[in-house]
């Protein structure tokens, strides 16, 4: 028996081929947001719930099939997944199930005891959108959203001792403030960073002359990035990801992620940058969805929209045209 | 209402910017209700501190290695990954390593480990016991165990 030098990242040793279930899945457990973000890439909001989403039944269906699949870390996300009327239920029941399980949302639902709530069942992590060091940048982004809401859910996830991770996106107006919004993410007590460039998909195609930066602003971006990533090693990680969508949809078609997207309608995307969908929980199993996800990366629909994107980037604008495969 | 105008009433009307209530009688109320609010939450922040350090205190008397907080297991045909979701990196094991998470997974403690892995494994180079302190530091050292 030899037992040495056997752990090692998977990334270099192992495909998703090789994996009986996805590792992690990020499940948007509704469309539905109580605000209404310039740059949101699933153009939730207010009233846009799908008709649709999964009943309470089906979704702790696919709860019980993650849990017996392994699957070792889940996200909910949205819309905004703390409106889901069974949030704290499914939430309950997936980590009772012994997966880790993350929230993101926008904070504005991270009250004192909902705070307590996460971390009494025990989640994981909680990443918070910071889309601004200040209230004039942030509201202006995230319509209907108060900063100040934000930065209080995020003390109050602190002061019950519910790790934290920030999301920041960049806009024309908030670009600029990469160091100052690292800076305070750290105060805040987060331990990850997230970043990279707005995407032209979802509300972002509506609101691009708004939104947009302006290209000769991302080298200074991502400048500051590196420069904070030296500065806060060992105390918060800050990633960031400078690699362009179509660069990072080229890898993917060699290396697919063992990851897939749960629509709050049960279907499953590649991606959240493609708008491949390879099955339905609502009716298949997960083993089966599984299955037809490793299929659908050799799909030559996906490789010929790939080709298409070098093209013509604005091909992401119709990602929610879903294309089955 | 359009979505284009939704931005342009949000930015017109300056509904970005948070009022302020200056009325002293509610500020007084708020602060106390905060005051209680802190010390509930300092309270429960002590309880929980002290049933942590107790799991941290019984642990380390027995010598019993688990997997870090933040660490996940799970068998695959080819061996078994650990899943770390800090930072959200896979590590892949061989069949001999996931044998030997199992068994920490399963509770067993330091001292007992090597003689359950004798039991199952023939040691024919005589070094097991040696490369399997060598992968539980690399273990460790990753931040993937705790004992």
């Amino acid at each position: 028996m030899a037992v040495s030098a056997q752990v090692k990242e998977a990334e270099e040793t192992v495909s998703s081929e090789d994996l009986g279930a996805p590792l992690y899945v990020a499940w948007q457990i509704t469309n539905e947001c109580n605000l209404a973000c310039l740059h949101c890439i699933e153009e939730s909001g207010p009233g846009k719930a799908f008709k649709d989403e999964l009943t309470k039944d089906e979704a702790f269906s696919i709860i019980d099939q993650l849990i017996a699949g392994q699957v070792p870390y889940v996200s909910f996300s949205g819309g905004e997944p703390m409106v889901h009327p069974h949030f704290f239920e499914m939430v309950e029941r997936i980590v009772k199930g012994g997966v880790g399980l993350k929230i993101e949302t926008n904070g504005h639902y991270l009250t004192p005891e909902n705070c307590r709530r996460l971390k009494a069942l025990g989640v994981k992590a909680v990443q918070v959108s910071l889309d601004g060091a200040n209230p004039a940048s942030f509201n202006k982004m995230r319509i209907h959203g108060r900063f100040e809401s934000a930065t209080e859910g995020i003390e109050n996830l602190r002061k019950a001792g519910v790790p934290i991770e920030i999301n920041f996106v960049p806009a024309k107006f908030n670009i600029k403030e990469i160091s100052d919004v690292v800076d305070l993410a750290y105060k805040l007590g987060a331990y990850s960073f997230y970043t990279g460039k707005i995407m032209y998909t979802g509300n972002a195609v509506r609101t691009w002359k708004m939104t947009a930066p302006d290209e000769a602003d991302y080298p200074a971006f991502f400048d500051a990035l590196r420069a904070k990533t030296k500065e806060y090693e060992g105390r918060m990680r800050v990633y960031f990801h400078e690699m362009g969508l179509l660069d990072e949809l080229k890898y993917r078609l060699q290396n697919p992620a063992a990851l897939f997207i749960i629509l709050p309608n049960g279907k499953v995307k590649l991606i959240n940058a493609l708008p491949f969908v390879c099955g339905n929980l609502r009716s298949e199993s997960l083993g089966q969805v599984w299955k037809h996800f490793q299929e659908a990366w050799k799909n030559p629909k996906v490789y010929g929209f790939v080709q298409e994107l070098e093209k013509d980037p604005t091909v992401v604008s119709k990602l929610h045209k879903w294309v089955e495969v | 209402m359009s979505y284009q105008s939704l931005i342009k009433r949000a930015w017109k009307s300056g509904d970005f910017v948070v009022s302020q209530d200056n009325s002293s009688a509610s500020q007084e109320s708020s602060t106390v209700q905060s005051r209680e609010n802190v010390r509930r939450e300092l309270e429960d922040i002590i309880e929980r501190e002290a049933a942590d350090a107790s799991a941290c205190l019984a642990a380390s008397k027995g010598g019993v290695m688990k997997l870090a907080p933040f660490v996940k297991f799970r068998e695959e045909k080819f061996g078994a990954v650990l899943f770390e979701t800090r930072s959200e990196k896979v590590y892949t094991l061989s069949p001999t390593g996931a044998a030997v998470v199992r068994e920490i997974v399963a509770g067993v403690d330091s001292a007992s480990l090597f003689g359950k892995l004798k039991e199952k494994y023939e040691d024919s180079t005589g070094n097991m016991e040696k490369e399997a302190v060598g992968f539980l530091t690399e273990l460790k050292g990753k931040g993937l165990i705790v004992e």
